[in-house]
C-alpha cells in the first residue's frame, strides 16, 4: 500500500530530513513510528498525506506516485486518509461536533447520515459532554481527542497519528489505542508516532524507528529484532 | 450539497466588500442613467432637428417687408410638397422673442427692422427626398426663400453626441473593471486572514472547488446586497435632484428639451437592476479566480 524506495525529503531551508528511504508498509498493518525528538517522525508523515512531496527518490501511496499526483487527485485520496496532527488542526468556529464531522461535511455527506456515527466517536473519546462546545475552551488533551475522533469518524483505509496520545493522561492513552486496534481489526493500515516506548513495547506491535533520516523497522515485537537498547530509543539520547 | 460549511466571521473583508460595492454600485448607477440619457439626448438631438427644417423668406427687393399674401403662398407651396407634415409662419411675437437676447425687448424696434419671416417646416419623417423636394418647388414658386435643412447641424452633433455616448460606456466600463479587481482583492484578503480554515479543510481532502464555493458563495452575496444599497441610494438621488431641478429654477424649462430626461422608463429602471446582478456574477468569477490563484500558490 505505502512502498518508499531511495525516498528523501530536504526541507527548503536546508535540513535533510529523510534520506534514501527504502520500505514497503502492507495494507492492513499496524505500525509504530518512533525515533528521538527530530528524528523526522512528522515529516515521514507529512509526505504520507501529501503535505510534502519527496525531494529525491520515489513514495507511492495506494498505487499512486505521489511525485506524479494531481491537485483533485491529492484531495480525493485524504479522503481515504485520517490524521491526528501534533497540532490538532481544529477549526476554533465550529462546535466539537461539526469538526469531528468535518470530512463527512467536504465528502458531501449530509447530517442525518453522520449523526449517529459522529456521536458515538465522540463517546468513545469521552466527550459526549461537550459536543457543542468550539476548541478555543477545550483543554489541550480535549482537543486532542476531538482530533482523533476526527481522524477516525470516517473509518479511513489509512489512519496517521502524531504522537496521538501526547496530551492525554495514561488511562484515557489505552483507550484510545484500543481505538487505534479496533481501527486496525477492521482491516484498515495504522501507523502512530510516539515516543512512549512503554505503550510500543506493551502492544507488541512492529516498529519503523527512524535514525539519522533513515527508517529502519523492527518487529513484530519479538524479543529477537527489538531491542534497540532502551537508552537509545529513549527520547533526545541519541543526540 | 450537503450543508454550508460555515465560515469564521471576518468583519473587515464583510464591511469592506458591502462598502466597495456599494460605491461601485452607486457610481455604475449614475454611469447607467448618463449613457441612457446621453443616448436619449443624441437621439433627441438628431431627430428633432433632422424632421423639421426652416424656410427663410427675405423681403423682395423693392419692397420694404414681405406681405401676408406672399407669405401664405410660400407656406402653401410647402405644405403641398410630398413628405411635409405641416408648416407654420412665425408670428410677430415669435420673431421678437428670438431675437430678443440681441435686440432687447422692445417689439417697436423689432417692428421697424428689416427682419425676413421665417416658416417652420416639419417633416414625416427623416426622408433626405424631401428636402430636395423642397428645394426644388421653392425654386420654382419663391426664388428668394432660403431653406435651412439642419442638416450642418446634424452633421456636427452626431459625432459629439456619438463622443458623450463613448464617454459614458467607457466609464461604465471603468467602474466595471474597477469593481472587480476590488473585489478580487477584498477576496484574497479575507481569504489571507482564514488561510487557517482552508489549510485545515484542504488536509481533510477537501477539493479546490470546494473552498472556492465557500468563499464564492460569501463574496456574491456580499456585492450583490452592497451594490443593491448603492444602485438605491443613486435612485433615490436622482429622484430627488429631479424634483429639485423642476420645482426651483424657471429657466431649466427653456433648456428642458436639450437635457437628457430622468424618466423612470422601464429600459433604464431594467438596466439598473442589471447593475447589482451584474456585479455579482463580476464578484463571482473575481473571487473564484483569486481563490484559485491563493489555493495554487500556497502549495507550489
Ligand atoms: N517546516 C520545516 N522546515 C524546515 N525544517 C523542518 C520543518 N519541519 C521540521 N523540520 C526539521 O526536520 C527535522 C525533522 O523534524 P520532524 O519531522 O518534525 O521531527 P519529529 O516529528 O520526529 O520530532 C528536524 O530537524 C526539524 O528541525
Ligand atoms: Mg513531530
Amino acid at each position: 500500500m505505502i512502498q518508499f524506495s531511495g525516498t528523501g525529503l530536504r526541507y527548503r531551508q536546508g535540513t535533510q530530513a529523510l534520506r534514501g528511504v527504502n520500505l514497503d508498509i502492507e495494507a492492513g498493518s499496524l505500525h509504530f513510528l518512533t525515533g528521538p525528538s527530530g528524528a523526522g517522525k512528522s515529516t515521514f508523515l507529512r509526505l504520507l498525506y501529501f503535505a510534502l512531496r519527496p525531494t529525491s527518490g520515489k513514495l507511492t501511496i495506494f498505487g499512486e506516485d505521489t511525485n506524479k499526483i494531481s491537485r483533485v487527485e491529492i484531495a480525493r485520496l485524504r479522503r481515504r486518509i485520517g490524521v491526528v496532527f501534533q497540532d490538532f488542526q481544529l477549526l476554533d468556529h465550529m462546535t466539537v461536533f461539526d469538526n469531528v464531522a468535518l470530512p463527512l461535511i467536504v465528502a458531501g455527506r449530509r447530517e442525518h447520515e453522520y449523526r449517529a456515527n459522529v456521536l458515538e466517536m465522540l463517546e468513545w473519546v469521552k466527550l459526549s459532554h461537550k459536543v457543542d462546545a468550539k476548541p478555543p475552551f477545550l483543554s489541550g488533551g480535549e482537543k486532542q481527542r476531538v482530533g482523533i475522533a476526527r481522524a477516525m469518524v470516517s473509518v479511513p483505509d489509512l489512519i496517521l497519528a502524531d504522537e496521538p496520545t501526547g496530551s492525554v493522561d495514561p488511562e484515557m492513552g489505552e483507550r484510545i489505542m484500543a481505538l487505534f486496534r479496533e481501527m486496525h481489526r477492521l482491516g484498515n493500515t495504522v501507523i502512530i508516532a510516539t515516543h512512549d516506548l512503554e505503550m510500543v513495547r506493551r502492544s507488541g506491535a512492529p516498529v519503523l524507528r527512524i535514525e539519522d533520516g533513515t527508517v529502519a523497522r523492527y518487529g513484530p515485537g519479538g524479543r529477537a529484532s527489538l531491542p534497540p537498547p532502551p537508552g537509545a530509543i529513549a527520547e533526545g539520547a541519541t543526540r | 450539497m450537503s450543508k454550508p460549511l460555515p465560515l469564521p466571521r471576518d468583519w473587515t473583508s464583510t464591511w469592506l466588500s458591502l462598502f466597495v460595492a456599494s460605491a461601485m454600485g452607486f457610481l455604475a448607477s449614475l454611469g447607467v442613467v448618463v449613457s441612457v440619457g446621453a443616448d436619449r439626448l443624441a437621439d433627441s438631438w438628431t431627430s428633432e432637428l433632422a424632421a423639421r427644417a426652416t424656410v427663410i423668406v427675405p423681403a423682395p427687393s423693392g419692397q420694404e417687408r414681405v406681405t401676408p399674401e406672399q407669405l401664405a403662398a410660400v407656406v402653401e407651396v410647402i405644405t403641398r410638397t410630398p413628405g411635409v407634415a405641416g408648416a407654420r409662419a412665425l408670428s410677430q411675437a415669435e420673431m421678437a422673442a428670438l431675437v430678443s437676447p440681441w435686440l432687447g425687448d422692445d417689439e417697436g424696434v423689432i417692428g421697424d427692422l428689416p427682419l425676413p419671416h421665417l416658416i417652420d417646416v416639419v417633416m414625416t419623417g427623416e426622408d433626405p427626398r424631401t428636402e430636395a423636394r423642397l428645394r426644388q418647388a421653392l425654386s420654382e414658386a419663391a426664388p428668394l426663400a432660403e431653406l435651412d435643412a439642419h442638416g450642418r447641424w446634424i452633421d456636427r452633433l452626431r459625432p459629439a453626441s456619438e463622443q458623450v455616448r463613448q464617454l459614458a460606456f467607457t466609464a461604465l466600463g471603468l467602474v466595471g473593471l474597477a469593481s472587480a479587481l476590488v473585489v478580487a482583492l477584498a477576496c484574497s484578503a479575507g481569504l489571507s486572514a482564514q488561510i487557517a480554515v482552508v489549510d485545515v479543510l484542504k488536509l481533510i481532502g477537501a477539493q479546490d472547488r470546494y473552498i472556492s464555493r465557500i468563499f464564492t458563495r460569501r463574496f456574491r452575496w456580499l456585492v450583490l446586497i452592497g451594490s443593491g444599497i448603492g444602485v438605491a441610494l443613486a435612485v433615490l438621488m436622482l429622484m430627488g435632484a429631479r424634483i429639485f431641478g423642476m420645482e426651483t429654477a424657471g429657466t431649466v424649462e427653456s433648456v428642458a428639451p436639450l437635457l437628457p430626461t430622468l424618466e423612470p422608463t422601464p429600459l433604464l429602471l431594467g438596466l439598473l437592476a442589471l447593475v447589482p446582478i451584474l456585479f455579482a456574477l463580476i464578484a463571482t468569477l473575481a473571487a473564484r479566480i483569486s481563490v484559485r490563484w491563493t489555493l495554487r500558490r500556497r502549495e507550489g
